[in-house]
């Protein structure tokens, strides 16, 4: 036993993992749990439906840990304690079948394929349904796919490519970093557009990467209006309802799980080397007919240089162990999970790591009276490198990328070099990286008690009390080593070190309460539930103010007091109510013939004083065609079900306290100190209402050839009205904006889901396709002063690169189109623009007259929207094989690749792209895709929106391979535990593209705007390795 | 069972009941105070008059000055400015919108505040004053407006809906007049001195009206009798024994404390820094700068002008070694040059001169020789230039003026007023009254990408007042 957990530690244990005593306590302590007698020999064959000898089975005995697999012949045997033991066959997509010995030694069984699918069952809000009995349009995802990816530190990129109709971007590739996910497109333009979480019946506000996808049994996303219709006011982008797992009775269950893995830069920028560059400085002062600052020699000297992406971006550790224990009897169950994940970024001082406890006990005091908790903690520490800002602040990714190779990491004095070809920053990528200090800590308690009792046969009364709780803090650090952490105090001179320091937490608190009744008479079902709900949320916090200037790094921000120039600190309060009642009506004659009506009456205090209020009903309608005779025993449609809902549901997704009239404290100097005013900051807006959602969603489901090939197919369309949008005041009215209930989007899709069950005769294969496709459109904005219709805007983080106008998508690039370089003088003067010279970009004059410059030459350069995304999932097994391929991507659509407008740029200050090098302007006919080498290189098509920015946005990627085998290791004594499965796996190694920047999947400042990347925290590839037992 | 039901149907409703309540939905902000909360302490009103403050200095160096013949090309690399300077400014550009929306903020924040001191519990005279105050920083943004873009919309009260924020322009004539009732009311109101060094009071006022008279008197309105007035005005200011020249021009600058010549000045906190044309003027490694000389302004000072000689560095070399290309010195700390700090590290404190005594005297110069003839006028203006003097005792430094013309005069004065105010904020509307535009034309020359023209008179109105406010737009420069 010794020997088995020093192997444990060797093999899977990266050295610096704090872990290491924990995970070679709990393997130990495994081990002494197995000691049991096996005396009865069982064996058999197992077959296929259609009688083909089936491996890979899984064999298991009823109560025990104990089993097996079939071999390649389908046979197996198996010793047992018991002669009147339980056998469970079980496969991935079959039917489990349940046998008992009853004193035979010889068992043989024929799997049945699984209509799993229409069988299991679908968590919806407040309630479960059966899939075939459901009438709204929800995606289900299983476990085993939300774990399927590795070194993914966040639930909903666990999500990505796994169902129809959810679009999930990263924001970065900073570890813990949070996710896009759009759920049928963009509905809002001012409010949020992220989906309601509802983990185990609590909704949640805002779920990052808190969550130990260990724990969780399954999801399901609730899409049309008849599904989110119940979630009302909080319904309109989707819900994510997420189970986490429970107990089953038997004996314990332990479960191990683990992984390590090394992840590394994705693709790697080529730029050019340092003597190209100073052959660059050269021609950039020849023809601004400056002195050359190099001669030939200096150049040729120069070399490769510095190349600043292999030292900033390194190889990251990522891990995950899991150890979950779970059991019960017939009136108690347990589930019990501890988690441990830890990803590093491939850049320094980045990551992510988290602490996950679970516990839900599920009791049945008698027949009437249950009792369900769950509680979880997670306590997760997000380092953050500084990434942000894109161009602005120097941030990480854009220094690396654009700092010249002749500069070394270290002047000849041992300080960090700075990047001085652009005002902002100033950093060194390499220093920053290493000396700043930004870490973030999260402890985040979810905790939820039901009791539900049944009052008569049928009639369940449940009451339920939930509570979140987030305890923040966030500590920031600029040491004296780095441009950002050098200062000025009062007298002018030099001070060192920048701190901050600030706390928040936040409560929510849950009440709701429910009534469900199921009865069934005559073919007539009929299950409903109707309740009302309470929740009120409230956050504080404290933020120290940035202290400057302390006597030592030491103090870091744990001295602020210390500090020359003091911190002005400030305090924060919030909070926010709803009161909702709702309920849902579920009809069905025969199996054949289904109505749901669903409302809820919601109440948020977000809202102005005339319109708390809001009703959000919803209907559907369901038909089991293959019920009916004429398809009952049909041969190849094994199931067909039309469906139809139309409905609403809302957003309220804004800032509290927005309709209410607000003074708000200003600094002003007076006697060269800070005094403390007042200004008017908004008017009172009593008016502001819910965005109303309105979906129609039109779908099937048909199984053919005995459900081995599934299809589900929707058409929505949804029409948001009242959009909460930050409408632009006229400036003379000395206000900025105000949040005001105008115009209409309206977002059309179709989804196709495709799931097949293969039998390649030893080989099984089981995938699934999933294609969606989206438009948005923008049918309003309102109308002026005049009464005449506005039909564009600009908005919130879009502004007039990315204009909102009626006609076209949520927000898209608009501005200049560059045709190429100008090759004459004349060439400019005859197009309209007499300040540019030869060697210049050339833009369109869309009018043809006048000059380029007047606002009718910007047009609409690309709507940004995916002609569809897709993902394809492939899990293969063969004997104690198994083989799973996910393939992602997305088709037809742009990305504005801003940071281009850095690797265009010859103007000797930074570094161009070699691609963009080799193709700059050197005379007449030498090019015309790039400019001249000038300072003044690039300057007109970096400040405005130009077609330049654009990139093919299209690509295919394997995100993930795995292989894994499974096998009864040999220091077990057989039937002690269940196979040891061990897999290696691949992450993002294979992509398919022609985007120019890091990564294909963008998405920067705003949910609105899809794919815009300003030079972001690039993705990165792994490679993991880990295993799964059970005792 | 019917027991049953009716317990569970009074527990449902018991539960209902208590929750059903929808006054818990009502809002109760702790951060945030409604108008009526709020001027329930008698403190109040002045905090919001301290408020407005908040707002100035309205200096957007593209609009305010970078348009004038004065200035070289600024940096390529800054955002927007080149082609404003090569007179290509279009209504979506970032200076258009600070340039209209920023004293469009102070006209907001003194309107909230006049609409409720009428009713504040304080004595008249502090209310008076209050009102006083707020009326001077609305006149003070009106003014800038007008000058900027001609006739505006001309809000006296926060509209009560946002519908109401939507005015026609009033013409510019109407907003003069409004201006000058407002500033009238605040010479005769406001305290002799300011509450806190920073704020308004009455000489401040008077010193405004003098500015106004003068710009009133010249193009477009050319209303030549408020030459009178602003003659009148500038000469009580200089003649109020408050104030006095620097010896030394530098001394001017450089200051976080109102020095003998501020009349009224943006001031910041020492080690905190904010002011941003140390920044906007600097040409060392790492800058971008907006506004730096151009070598024809440079050649234009007189011999042993302290203002080139001090305020123009020429050869001034950084810490390698390099020689930095010209650049302003009045807003520049250049022991940060040598400490090789960059914009993004720099903290200024130096406080603005938004008036000062130097400004009166050139008022005074001028009025007089538009009034009487340049033969009372040179003393104001060669007061200014001896004090411009490297050496006081060297009559060849920045020789006084004498023999000239009215005209040649008034050519002097123009001339003065760049050499001594330059980067200040008041160039191109100084520019725009003596109608100088041209100038740019020969400045620049073929360099621009627009001629100049009548459109030259205002600035764009930004696109989104247009859009959502639906006023005529200015001449766009095209």
């Amino acid at each position: 036993m010794r020997y088995f957990c020093q192997i444990f530690a060797k093999l899977f244990l990266h050295p610096q993992t704090r872990l290491k005593g924990m995970f070679i306590f709990w393997s130990c302590l495994m081990l002494f749990n197995t000691a049991f007698a096996q005396d009865i020999n069982v064996s058999g064959k197992v077959i296929t439906d259609d009688e083909q000898p089936f491996a890979g089975v899984t064999i298991q005995e009823k109560g025990t840990t104990n089993g097996t697999v079939t071999n390649l012949d389908g046979t197996y045997s198996l010793n047992v304690s018991d002669n009147n033991a339980t056998l469970i066959f079980s496969f991935i997509g079959y039917q489990p079948q349940e046998v008992s010995l009853n004193g035979q030694s010889v068992i043989n069984v024929q799997l049945q394929a699984d209509m799993q699918q229409l069988n299991e069952v679908v968590v919806v809000g407040y309630g479960t349904v059966k899939k075939a009995d459901l009438t709204g349009a929800v995606a289900t995802i299983s476990s085993d796919d939300i774990t399927q990816v590795n070194a993914v530190s966040n639930l909903a990129q666990a999500l990505q490519g796994q169902a129809t109709g959810v679009q999930v971007t990263q924001s970065s590739g900073q570890p813990g970093d949070f996710m896009r996910i759009k759920i049928r497109g963009t509905n809002s333009l001012g409010a949020g557009n992220d989906p309601l979480y509802v983990v185990d019946g609590l909704p949640l506000d805002g779920l990052t990467a808190q969550l130990n996808t260990n724990d969780i049994a399954s999801i399901n996303i609730l899409k049309d209006a008849s599904a989110t219709a119940i979630y009302g006011s909080r319904g309109a982008n989707g819900v994510i309802m997420i189970t986490t797992k429970t107990g089953e009775s038997g004996k314990p269950q332990v479960t191990f799980n683990s992984y390590y893995g090394i992840q590394n830069l994705r693709r790697k920028i080529p730029l050019i080397n340092a003597s190209e560059f100073a052959q660059l400085q050269n021609e950039v002062a020849q023809n601004d007919g400056n002195p050359l600052p190099w001669t030939q020699e200096q150049i040729n000297a120069f070399g490769e240089g510095t190349d600043w992406q292999d030292l900033v971006y390194g190889s990251a550790p990522v891990q995950d162990h899991g150890l979950s224990i779970s059991g019960g009897n017939e009136y108690t169950k347990y589930y019990s999970s501890f988690g441990y994940f830890n990803q590093q970024g491939i850049v320094r001082n980045s990551g992510f790591e988290r602490f996950s406890f679970r516990t839900n006990i599920d009791h049945k005091f008698s027949e009437k009276l249950n009792l369900n908790t769950s509680f979880s903690l997670q306590n997760s520490d997000y380092l953050q490198a500084q990434f942000k800002g894109a161009d602005g602040g120097g941030g990480i990714p854009f220094t690396t990328m654009v700092m010249p190779p002749t500069q070394g990491v270290y002047n000849p004095d041992g300080t960090y070099t700075r990047f001085t070809g652009v005002p902002w920053g100033e950093t060194n990528p390499v220093g920053l990286s290493e000396n700043w200090d930004n870490s973030n800590n999260n402890l985040r308690l979810l905790g939820n008690a039901v009791v539900s009792y049944q009052i008569v046969e049928g009639l369940r009364l449940k009451l339920s009390a939930g509570m979140d709780n987030g305890y923040n803090r966030s500590d920031v650090y600029y040491p004296s080593n780095i441009s950002l952490g050098q200062r000025t105090d009062a007298n002018g001179d030099p001070i060192y070190g920048v701190g901050s320091k600030s706390y928040s937490n936040s409560l929510t608190f849950i009440n709701e309460n429910t009534l469900a009744y199921v009865q069934s008479f005559n073919h007539h079902n009929i299950n409903a539930v109707a309740g009302v709900s309470y929740q009120t949320s409230k956050s504080e916090g404290l933020n120290s103010g940035n202290g400057t200037g302390f006597l030592s790094d030491i103090y870091q921000n744990h001295n602020l007091g210390s500090a020359i120039t003091k911190a002005l600190p400030s305090t924060s309060y919030s909070d926010n109510k709803l009161l909702s009642y709702f309920g849902r009506v579920n009809y069905d004659y025969l199996n054949k013939y289904y109505i749901t009506l669903t409302g809820r009456y919601d109440g948020s205090s977000r809202f102005g004083a005339t319109n708390k209020f809001a009703f959000f009903p919803s209907a559907a309608l369901a038909w089991t065609v293959s019920e009916e005779n004429f398809l009952k025993n049909n041969n190849t449609v094994s199931y067909l079900k039309l469906r139809a809902s139309y409905g609403t549901s809302g957003n309220q997704a804004i800032g509290n306290y927005q309709t209410l009239a607000n003074l708000n404290n200003v600094n002003v100097t007076l006697d060269n100190q800070i005094y403390t005013g007042f200004v008017l900051s908004s008017l009172e807006n009593p008016n502001l209402k819910w965005e109303t959602t309105y979906q129609f969603d039109v779908g099937f489901d048909l199984g053919l050839f005995n459900e081995k090939l599934l299809v589900e197919a929707d058409f929505y369309n949804k029409r948001t009205s009242d959009l909460l949008l930050n409408v632009t005041l006229p400036g003379s009215g000395g206000f900025g904006s105000v949040l005001q209930n105008v115009g209409v989007v309206r977002n059309r899709g179709l989804e196709v889901g495709l799931s097949t069950q293969n039998d390649l005769g030893p080989i099984h294969w089981s995938s699934s396709l999933n294609i969606s496709h989206n438009r948005t459109k923008v049918l309003d904005l309102g109308y002026d002063a005049y009464d005449n219709p506005i039909t564009y805007k600009e908005i919130g983080t879009g502004g007039n690169w990315f204009p909102t106008i009626v006609g076209q998508s949520m927000m898209q690039l608009y501005g200049y189109t560059v045709e190429g370089i100008y090759q004459t003088d004349d060439e400019a003067i005859d197009n309209g623009e007499p300040n540019k010279k030869a060697g210049d970009y050339r833009f369109k004059n869309w009018d043809g007259e006048g000059v380029v410059n007047d606002s009718d030459d910007r047009t609409v350069l690309s709507s940004l929207e995916p002609k569809f995304t897709f993902g394809f999932n492939n899990t293969f097994s063969y004997q104690n094989f198994d083989f799973s391929l996910l393939i992602v991507g997305s088709y037809g659509n742009d990305i504005v690749n801003e940071f281009k407008k850095y690797n265009l740029t010859q103007n000797g200050s930074w570094v161009p792209s070699r691609e963009f090098f080799e193709q700059r302007w050197q005379g007449e006919g030498t090019s015309n895709t790039v400019d001249k080498p000038s300072s003044n290189s690039g300057s007109s098509i970096r400040d405005y929106a130009n077609s330049l920015w654009l990139d093919n946005g299209s690509y295919l990627r394997v995100r993930d391979i795995t292989l894994g085998y499974s096998f009864e290791p040999i220091f077990f004594r057989s039937g002690i535990a269940s196979p040891v499965r061990v897999y290696a796996s691949a992450q993002n190694y294979l992509t398919f593209t022609r985007y120019g920047g890091y990564d294909p999947e963008v998405s920067w400042a705003s949910a609105s705007i899809n794919g815009w990347d300003r030079g972001n925290y690039p993705s990165s590839k792994s490679i993991t390795i880990g295993f799964r037992v059970n005792f | 069972m019917k027991r049953n039901i009716f317990i569970l149907l009074s527990i449902i409703i018991v539960l209902a009941t208590m929750q059903s309540c929808e006054d818990i939905l009502e809002e109760q902000p702790k951060t945030i105070l409604s108008p009526a909360e709020f001027f329930k302490n008698p403190g109040s009103f002045e905090s919001v008059i301290v408020g407005i403050y908040s707002g100035i200095p309205l200096l957007v160096p593209e609009t305010h000055e970078m348009l004038i013949d004065i200035y070289g090309a600024p940096s390529s690399a800054a955002e927007q400015a080149l082609p404003i300077y090569n007179n290509g400014p279009t209504p979506f550009f970032y200076n258009a919108r600070s340039a209209w929306n920023s004293p469009y903020a102070i006209i907001k924040n003194a309107n909230f505040i006049l609409a409720h001191l009428p009713d504040a519990p304080l004595d008249d005279t502090e209310k008076n004053q209050l009102i006083a105050e707020a009326k001077f920083l609305r006149a003070y943004a009106f003014f800038d407006l007008v000058q900027l873009f001609g006739g505006v919309p001309m809000p006296v009260q926060v509209g009560d809906t946002y519908e109401s924020l939507k005015l026609p322009r009033t013409s510019q004539e109407d907003i003069y007049a409004f201006i000058l009732e407002d500033l009238n009311f605040s010479e005769a109101n406001l305290p002799d001195n300011a509450v806190q060094t920073g704020r308004a009071y009455k000489i401040a006022a008077t010193a405004m009206l003098a500015r106004v008279y003068a710009t009133m008197a010249g193009n477009p309105l050319n209303q030549t009798a408020n030459y009178r007035n602003a003659l009148d005005k500038a000469l009580e200011v200089i003649n109020s024994g408050r104030f006095s020249l620097q010896d030394d021009y530098a001394e001017v600058f450089h200051n976080i404390d109102y020095t003998s010549e501020s009349i009224w000045e943006k001031q910041y906190v020492a080690g905190r820094g904010g002011n941003p044309l140390h920044n906007l003027t600097s040409t060392a490694e790492g800058y971008r700068p907006i506004l730096v000389p151009a070598a024809s302004f440079i050649n234009s000072f007189s011999d042993g002008d302290r203002r080139r000689e001090w305020g123009i560095k020429t050869n001034y070399k950084d810490p390698s070694g390099n020689v930095l290309p010209p650049f302003f010195h009045k807003f520049v700390d250049t022991t940060l040059i040598e400490r090789n700090i960059g914009p993004s590290g720099s903290i200024i404190a130096y406080s603005i001169p938004i008036i000062r005594l130097a400004e009166m005297y050139l008022i005074a110069a001028e009025s007089e020789n538009k009034l009487n003839g340049p033969a009372n006028a040179f003393q104001y203006i060669n007061i200014v230039r001896e004090r411009a003097r490297i050496n006081k005792n060297d009559p060849t430094h920045v020789p006084n003026l004498s023999n000239l013309s009215s005209d040649q005069f008034h050519e002097a004065v123009i001339n003065e007023y760049n050499w001594e105010l330059h980067v200040e904020g008041r160039g191109w509307q100084n520019m725009k009254r003596f109608d100088t535009f041209f100038r740019i034309q020969e400045a620049r020359g073929n360099s621009l990408s627009m001629p100049i023209g009548e459109y030259n008179q205002t600035w764009p109105i930004p696109i989104e007042e247009i859009t959502n406010n639906n006023i005529p737009q200015n001449p766009l420069y095209q």
